[in-house]
């Protein structure tokens, strides 16, 4: 078994529990703390020794191709594109012709720490095994798959549980030998999906698992979005506000940490910013706005008087004067689902523009550039590209 | 215009050579060579076509040596052959030289070189330069004193560098082309572009004309002329080696349209203030230009094009402002006062026909600006001040982000040009500001929403494509057309809309589509051009944000922009412009990065 120096991270989904924010942006593109996160996944590889990186893109590929190439210039990596999405099996087998030797696997639309990678890693070469998959606990196995372990190794995997069995879950970090691939060629298509998972099943050999904790957050839903975010804010800025350089805050506006405003923002006289807020780039917040727990996307802009709360504002939205997105709890379906009880403000999409004093009831999502008129109550859902006028 | 690269220290130097001319192609790619000195003799490798050609000879047939030259050709002088491909030797094969640049008097040189017995294998101007070396060499002169002397007969621009058998030494020096050295643990390098050594050395000294320098494995020597010492600051350069990969894109063009906006934001970073609503720009405090009575813009190509929309620009806010081709400004003469003032635009600062504007503005008294995007140019050197478009590294030949990023850095020097000159802020200042800030997101936009790979798709077999538009639209039009003609060798022309009845519509037919740009600024009168082309039966393309109205209704096909400032628009049309010339190239399997017959930039006349 030789040391591990690759890695394949697939990044080819478009993550459809954050829509209408993934119109245009994959889930690994999400902001987190006011970076995309890929950007988390690659940190801990590099962090963690891995030398060469391979990503899978598909779904919005050229959005990661560009930020990647641009953000992480120095490490070596390569770009194979995965054109159909038919699972995680068929993104990995995408990239099998730029491995060679034993590699780690991990899924680029999670966050994951440097930990993670080595400890799977470590377990992995000091074990004679076919495969290390971490494993971690979740209070939502039902969204990720059940791992059964038995004495360090693991017994089975369960995509879809109809019983909640046990509470250790698939982390997605895996290290693998070349055999996967072949494994995975063996594997049968489920419901048109080759699945990484079932491809374990068919090794060669024993697959060893690894606790990890803490490090592996799956920012998988807008209200996820928000808690994810705003837990990486508070472990990386304590109750600080960072604030870049070219940034203008005006005076008399109020930040309260952690808060993070990215380059090239203003924020007007008056305004309030409360902690778990993040600005990206090139944010207006207009006069006496107030702005609390919420993500602002690159170019996003806000009117005067504005109140938002537990809120996600894709890139170049317009909020107009006088919105209220007061947040709160909300029942919320999400991918056909039902999510009861969640708190969550309003999903602005991008360039979608709401009117002055329109108000966005908990819950509630305006699609990529939906236009909803001045004093519209929304309740629900707009359509991308839709109207709505009072 | 060609590339030279140069390399020496205790290990083998032929793959920092090849690895540095692959990333020098741009600069041309019709023939490319090593030689490299292994012990006491020269060993040579030379072939037609691009470095990866030269890469397989190399394979099949390999040389080393741990000192040695390289060169890729874009040819002046002589056709596309093995024999004129460099580096060139002297009869007995001693020297070895590689040279981008033109010397002048090469004729005079070489008859006198043939009266004295010497025999000529090419057609180069620069193979004099080996023979010339030769000569000192055999009164008995080293090999230093031999490269000084013959450099000294020569007239003309150059960067040159040369190898003597049994001389642990490379010799090079500059004269109106660009060279850089590099300095790595264990390895110095030369090159006409940091690119080229790059992944070994971060560490670089931008040598100027006149300077001579020798490297050899240990250290290095900067001279002048009369071989005195001088001293050269070492920068340190943020390029990375990997921003010169693809990063996943078939090619570094589609890369470069898919990096504007951040390279556009970089353009605009710290330089905008929203809440006052105007232009801070470090380079050129308030008052900088008060001095200033008119403005001449001078560059070429694209430059000349982003040029052109600046002084649209500058003319419709009050400001005398004119463009010019830099290569027919000396012959134009335009008058010069000691009001004016005189703005290089040139991407890489070393553009020959601009540099040489720039010298004949400063002769007459002007003072100059650099627009460009190359710290550490010649031109930046040239000038009284400079304002970098930060783009970043651009390596397609065709420019894409440096335009966008050219025009937007322009547009925040014309608010400060207006305000000095014409004692008052421009009535829109806050509105173009405001536009500016919002143009990165525009431009990501029209990425995410483009049509233009199905255009492409729909008017391919075409017999020539049209671009027409008004004011800073006309600018746009030309810069699209250029765009469409260099990559996909299709013929395209951009006229000015109102031209079209004074000539061009002859040309229109129902196989030449018309590509009509609106900005928002006299969209009926552009309207009517595009409804008299329609009439003989092109089918009409509107670059428009007004996706709603008579215009979309009456074109074939629309691109569309989003709303904005009408002299902002034309930067997005541009981007839509842009892709739509590379999916038509793509179809056509045009090698996008590299047309034939061009270069990324020219250093020559």
């Amino acid at each position: 078994m030789s040391e591990i120096r690759e890695a394949v991270v697939l990044a080819a989904g478009e993550g459809k529990r954050l829509r209408p924010l993934t119109k245009y942006l994959p889930k690994p593109m999400m902001p987190v703390a006011n970076r995309p996160v890929v950007d988390y996944v690659l940190d801990a590889l590099v962090e963690s020794g891995i030398e060469r990186i391979v990503v899978v893109v598909g779904y919005r590929g050229d959005r990661i191709q560009t930020h990647l190439a641009a953000t992480y210039n120095d490490a070596d990596i390569e770009f194979v594109q995965q054109p159909s999405r038919l699972g995680s099996g068929h993104a990995l087998m995408q990239a099998a012709d730029t491995i060679d030797g034993d590699f780690i696997v991990v899924n680029g639309d999670s966050i994951i720490d440097t930990d993670i990678v080595s400890s799977t890693r470590e377990r992995y070469e000091s074990t004679d095994c076919a495969a290390t998959v971490a494993v971690a606990h979740s209070d939502t196995p039902e969204e990720y798959g059940v791992v059964i372990t038995d004495r360090g190794l693991i017994a089975d995997i369960d995509e879809h549980p109809v019983e909640r069995e046990g509470y250790l879950v698939n982390a997605g970090v895996y290290a693998f030998d070349s055999s996967v691939f072949d494994a995975l060629n063996r594997t049968d298509p489920w419901q048109g999906e080759i699945r990484l998972t079932d491809a374990i099943e068919h090794l060669d050999g024993p697959v060893t698992s690894i606790l990890v904790n803490g490090g592996w957050l799956d920012p998988s839903t807008p209200w996820q979005l928000l808690s994810v975010s705003e837990t990486l804010l508070g472990r990386q800025y304590g109750s600080d506000v960072y604030v870049a350089d070219s940034a203008r805050v005006h005076e008399s506006a109020v930040v309260e940490g952690p808060v993070v405003i990215g380059k090239d923002c203003d924020v007007g006289p008056g305004a309030v910013i409360r902690p778990g807020t993040c600005l990206q780039d090139n944010v207006h917040i207009g006069a006496n706005a107030v702005v609390e727990r919420s993500i602002l996307s690159t170019d996003a802009h806000v009117g005067a008087n504005v109140l938002l709360r537990d809120s996600v504002v894709g890139p170049g939205a317009r909020i107009g004067d006088c919105v209220a997105s007061p947040g709160g709890r909300a029942d919320v379906v999400v991918d056909g689902r039902l999510y009861t009880n969640r708190r969550i403000g309003s999903i602005i999409a991008d360039r979608a523009t709401v009117g002055a004093n329109a108000t966005l009831t908990a819950g509630s999502s305006v699609g990529a550039e939906a236009t909803v008129g001045a004093g519209v109550v929304v309740d629900g859902t707009v359509r991308e590209k839709s109207e709505v006028a009072a | 215009m060609c590339g030279i690269t140069a390399c020496i220290g205790q290990d083998d130097s032929v793959e920092p050579l090849l690895n540095g001319l692959q990333k020098l192609e741009y600069r041309g790619y019709d023939s490319a060579g090593v030689a490299v000195k292994n012990g006491s003799k020269i060993q040579l490798d030379k072939k037609v076509g691009e470095v990866s050609e030269l890469v397989a000879s190399i394979e099949s047939d390999p040389i080393s040596g741990n000192l040695g030259i390289g060169h890729t050709r874009w040819a002046t002088h002589g056709g596309v052959t093995d024999d004129n491909a460099h580096p060139h030797t002297d009869e007995s094969g001693r020297v070895a030289v590689v040279h981008n640049g033109i010397i002048g008097n090469y004729q005079s040189l070489r008859k006198e070189l043939e009266s004295r017995g010497h025999s000529f294998v090419s057609d180069t101007d620069t193979e004099v330069v080996p023979h010339l070396i030769e000569e000192e060499l055999n009164n008995g002169a080293t090999a230093e004193e031999a490269f000084r002397s013959a450099i000294a007969r020569l007239s003309g621009t150059y960067a040159i560098a040369a190898i003597v058998d049994n001389d642990e030494a490379i010799y090079a020096t500059r004269s109106g082309s660009p060279l850089c050295l590099g300095i790595g643990p264990g390895q110095y390098f030369l090159a006409s572009d940091v690119p080229a050594f790059v992944q070994h050395t971060d560490q670089v000294v931008y040598l100027h004309d006149g300077d001579f320098v020798a490297i050899e494995p240990d250290g290095y020597e900067i001279t002048d002329g009369a071989g005195r010492s001088v001293s050269r600051e070492v920068q340190r350069v943020e390029w990375s080696a990997e921003t010169a990969s693809k990063g996943g894109y078939e090619h570094f063009m589609l890369k470069e349209i898919h990096e504007q906006p951040g390279s556009l934001r970089n353009t605009i970073h710290g330089r905008l203030n929203a809440l006052t609503g105007t232009v801070e720009l470090d380079e050129f405090p308030p008052e900088s230009f008060a001095d200033v009575d008119q403005v001449q813009f001078v560059g070429m190509g694209t430059s000349y094009h982003a040029a052109m929309y600046a002084s649209s620009m500058l003319s419709s806010r009050g400001v005398p402002a004119y463009a010019f081709q830099a290569g027919e400004y000396g012959l134009v003469r335009p008058p010069v006062t000691e009001g004016t003032l005189v703005i290089a635009v040139t991407q890489s600062g070393e553009t020959a026909d601009t540099l040489d504007a720039i010298r004949r503005a400063q002769s007459a008294g002007a003072d100059t600006v650099a627009v460009t995007n190359t710290v550490g140019s010649s031109v930046t050197r040239e000038c009284d001040d400079t304002l970098l478009i930060r783009a970043g590294p651009e390596i397609g030949v065709a420019a894409t982000k440096t335009f966008c990023s050219q025009v937007t850095a322009l547009s925040l020097l014309g608010e400060r040009l207006v305000e000095d000159i014409t004692g008052t802020r421009t009535s829109d200042g806050r509105d173009l500001v405001e536009a500016l800030s919002r143009l990165p997101g525009h431009v990501q936009e029209i990425l995410d929403t483009s049509v233009a790979p199905a255009l492409a798709q729909e008017l391919e077999d075409s017999d020539s494509y049209f671009f027409i538009g008004r004011g800073i639209a006309h600018s746009a039009a030309l810069e699209g057309a250029l765009k469409f003609k260099e990559i996909t060798y299709e013929h395209a022309e951009g006229f000015a809309a109102s031209e079209l009845k004074h000539g061009p519509l002859a040309l229109v037919t129902p196989n030449t589509p018309v590509f009509a740009l609106f900005t928002g600024f006299e969209d009926e009168a552009t309207l009517s051009s595009m409804k008299e082309v329609q009439a003989r039966g092109a089918p009409v393309i509107a670059v428009t944000s007004k996706t709603d109205s008579e215009i979309a209704e009456f074109a074939d096909y629309v691109l569309s922009i989003p709303e904005t400032h009408p002299d902002v628009a034309g930067i997005p049309a541009s981007v839509q412009l842009q892709l739509v010339a590379y999916h038509a190239a793509d179809l056509l399997d045009r090698p996008i990065d590299k047309p034939r017959n061009l270069a990324k930039s020219v250093t020559v006349h």
